[in-house]
């Protein structure tokens, strides 16, 4: 009936192809990502150097981020409007992290020092921790702070480690045997999340330090930080390909956004991605010495 | 009668088909030398006087009126090859699609249509691998080199055939009662942190640079129940090492195991560094997603002899891991850049970032699209990034 009537012909050509482009554009939807720049965080004068590290304090709705060549602090408004830079009296030797304790001191890693430093913002006082684990130096890197406890990632041992008031550790995540190297974690939903590098896998585990199967994240070359999505996703930041993959609980990427570049929609050499207090995605974006926002 | 005509007319077919065969080469070697496609091992469309599988009589794209460039033109006949050759670790010629590299197209006097003898083939291009040592692994000396590496393609580092350790035991199975293990505490693991799989100085084909303690015999100066693990094992002592690695961008790898050993030996190196592999090897394992980059890049710097020239390894302030700022380390060899070209350093602003202009503004080494290894074209969107006026 094909070969005789063209009606018929045109008629399937027509139907088959409203089927593909229908199927093309839900294709596209999902692969989609809904994230929209909202602003930047620049310092002022010379700006950042290179920015590596950002802590969001939802209580004051505020920024911080961490320049470390520039051996400062420096916050933003909600709006991203610069407000100060910190530097300790020109005290700190590369910083790497911080979080804002209960009492209003800050937390700083300082790389330089390998020392948790304590920052009395009232009196005007700093005091340095070398934080020791089992006896061992511990070399710490990224700092989180949830539900008033902290941890610290140790570059030295491979493991995640809660502190105590002290800032000694009270508990320790070891990761499972054969692990790479971790480069980022982040507590969320009563869970620590880590991310191993060289396996590209995310570990989870529970508060009493119960692991849930490893998430194998693909499709991504140099992970080096991951932020969990409320919703369900899971964002890995890859730094050689300046591009954040947002990937499903299973490990299904389900898109990616962003490229390397110097441009607005680009990310050089990007450090660290997080949630910030209204659920926007914030990206260190190091080698362009910006902070960039986007909101769904 | 229509019996006898199909039969006439296949043979006519058959014979007409291979009379011109026999004419198509018969053509060129009119002109071309027969004796210069012919060997001990014959390439089988030469053999056949298929010269035109591969090159068009008459008018071609690519040099030497071949009708494909590369390797391409070998995967329309080697097809399955195209896909295996994707897999694991993938040799650099392969990976480069130069075939020819070591391969004959025509004729040859080896097996696999080798330019040279096998060992001979691989030293063209690994020629530190052909200077004479007082001890040789017999494979290696017999030349026989695909006794423990493929040539194509691998699923091991090294383009092994099998996972090192493995690899070492499937013929030495004796290792692990010998006399030079004795007191190893578990399975014989780890054999090339100790030994060089090619050839040494040393009895044993023990590696040239032995740890101190190693080689005082102090195994208990390392291992045991009372000495730190990981990372602070070595930085105990190597306290300046330490030092270097506080800083934002650093090596010290947080892992299950010493982090100081992925890029380092433990025990014997051939080099006072003691790293695992020469070179830039060594980084290969990691940095696997640089080093595919750099290869499939059209543009890209030539090749350095370690990546250390470049990237301070154990930590730096500076973004990539650069020994110094990304004017500084370029004009070390670029004398004469900074000079006459664009402006860079602390006095011109990339407008975008804030901070100085240098040469990795505008390049990037490790490999690119665009001439000159530029991160954008230069006939337009490279220069209007800043200067949009133009």
């Amino acid at each position: 009936m094909l070969r005789k009537n063209p009606r018929c012909r045109l008629g399937c050509l027509l139907f088959f192809g409203m089927f593909f482009s229908a199927s093309s554009l839900v294709w596209a939807a999902e692969m989609q990502s809904p994230w929209k720049f909202v602003f930047s965080l620049q310092g002022q004068g010379k700006g950042m150097a290179l920015p590596v590290a950002l802590y969001v304090d939802h209580e004051k709705e505020r920024y911080y981020v961490v320049d470390s060549t520039g051996n400062k602090l420096v916050s933003f408004g909600a709006d991203g409007k610069y407000l100060q830079e910190f530097t300790a009296e020109g005290n700190l030797k590369k910083p790497y992290d911080m979080v804002r304790l209960a009492d209003g001191s800050l937390l700083v890693v300082e790389k330089g020092r390998n020392s948790l430093t304590r920052v009395d913002l009232k009196n005007k006082k700093t005091a340095h921790t070398v934080v020791k684990h089992q006896g061992q130096e511990v070399f710490v890197d990224r700092l989180e702070i949830a539900g008033g406890k902290v941890y610290v990632l140790d570059r030295s041992s491979g493991r995640i480690l809660q502190l105590d008031e002290t800032l000694q550790p009270a508990k320790s995540y070891a990761m499972p045997a054969g692990a790479g190297w971790l480069a980022d974690f982040k507590v969320a939903e009563k869970k620590v999340w880590v991310l191993d590098q060289k396996k590209k896998q995310v570990y989870s585990y529970d508060e009493n330090g119960r692991p849930s199967p490893a998430i194998q994240l693909t499709g991504v070359d140099f992970p080096v930080s991951l932020a969990i999505d409320p919703t369900g996703l899971l964002y890995v930041l890859d730094r050689h390909r300046g591009a954040i993959v947002a990937f499903g609980r299973n490990g299904e990427v389900k898109y990616q956004f962003l490229t390397k570049g110097q441009g607005r929609d680009n990310l050089y050499f990007p450090q660290e991605i997080r949630f910030d207090h209204l659920g926007r995605l914030c990206v260190v974006d190091e080698g362009n010495s910006r902070v960039m926002v986007f909101k769904r | 009668m229509r019996r006898l005509f199909i039969i006439l007319l296949i043979f006519g077919l058959f014979t007409g088909l291979a009379c011109s065969v026999a004419l198509a080469s018969e053509v060129c070697y009119k002109c071309h030398d027969k004796k210069n496609f012919t060997g001990k091992f014959t390439h089988g469309p030469v053999s056949q006087g298929k010269c035109g599988d591969c090159h068009n009589p008459h008018v071609a794209k690519y040099p030497g009126l071949l009708q494909g460039e590369g390797a391409a033109l070998c995967y329309s006949c080697h097809k399955r090859a195209k896909t295996e050759f994707a897999k694991g670790v993938v040799h650099q010629p392969v990976r480069d699609g130069k075939c020819l590299g070591c391969h004959a197209p025509h004729a040859a006097g080896h097996d696999g249509l080798l330019r040279k003898n096998l060992a001979e083939t691989c030293f063209v291009c690994h020629q530190e691998m052909a200077k004479p040592q007082a001890v040789s692994h017999k494979p290696f000396a017999q030349g026989q080199c695909t006794v423990c590496h493929q040539p194509h393609q691998a699923k091991n580092d090294q383009l092994l055939k099998m996972e090192a350790d493995a690899l070492c035991l499937s013929c030495h199975q004796q290792a692990q009662g010998s006399a030079g293990h004795r007191g190893f505490p578990r399975k014989l693991s780890g054999c090339l942190s100790c030994h060089n799989p090619h050839g040494s100085s040393r009895k044993g084909l023990v590696r040239q640079h032995l740890h101190q303690p190693f080689a005082e015999k102090k195994c208990d100066s390392c291992h045991g129940a009372q000495h730190n693990t990981g990372s602070e094992a070595c930085l105990r002592c190597h306290a300046g090492m330490k030092t270097t690695m506080m800083a934002p961008h650093n090596h010290m790898f947080a892992g299950t195991e010493n982090g100081c050993i992925l890029c380092h030996s433990p025990h014997a190196g051939d080099d006072k560094k003691m790293l695992k592999t020469s070179g830039n090897k060594v980084c290969q394992p990691c940095h696997q997603d640089t080093f595919s980059r750099y290869a499939q890049s059209q543009h890209r710097h030539p090749p350095v002899s370690s990546c250390s020239d470049c990237h301070e390894v154990h930590g730096s302030d500076r973004l990539a891991m650069l020994r110094d700022d990304g004017n500084q380390v370029c004009s070390r060899c670029h004398l004469t850049q900074g000079k006459f070209s664009h402006p860079v350093g602390d006095k011109v602003i990339d407008q975008r970032t804030g901070q100085m202009m240098t040469c990795v503004t505008c390049h990037d080494p490790m490999g690119s699209p665009h001439r000159y290894h530029l991160v954008l074209s230069a006939k337009k969107e490279l220069c209007t990034q800043c200067h949009r006026s133009y």
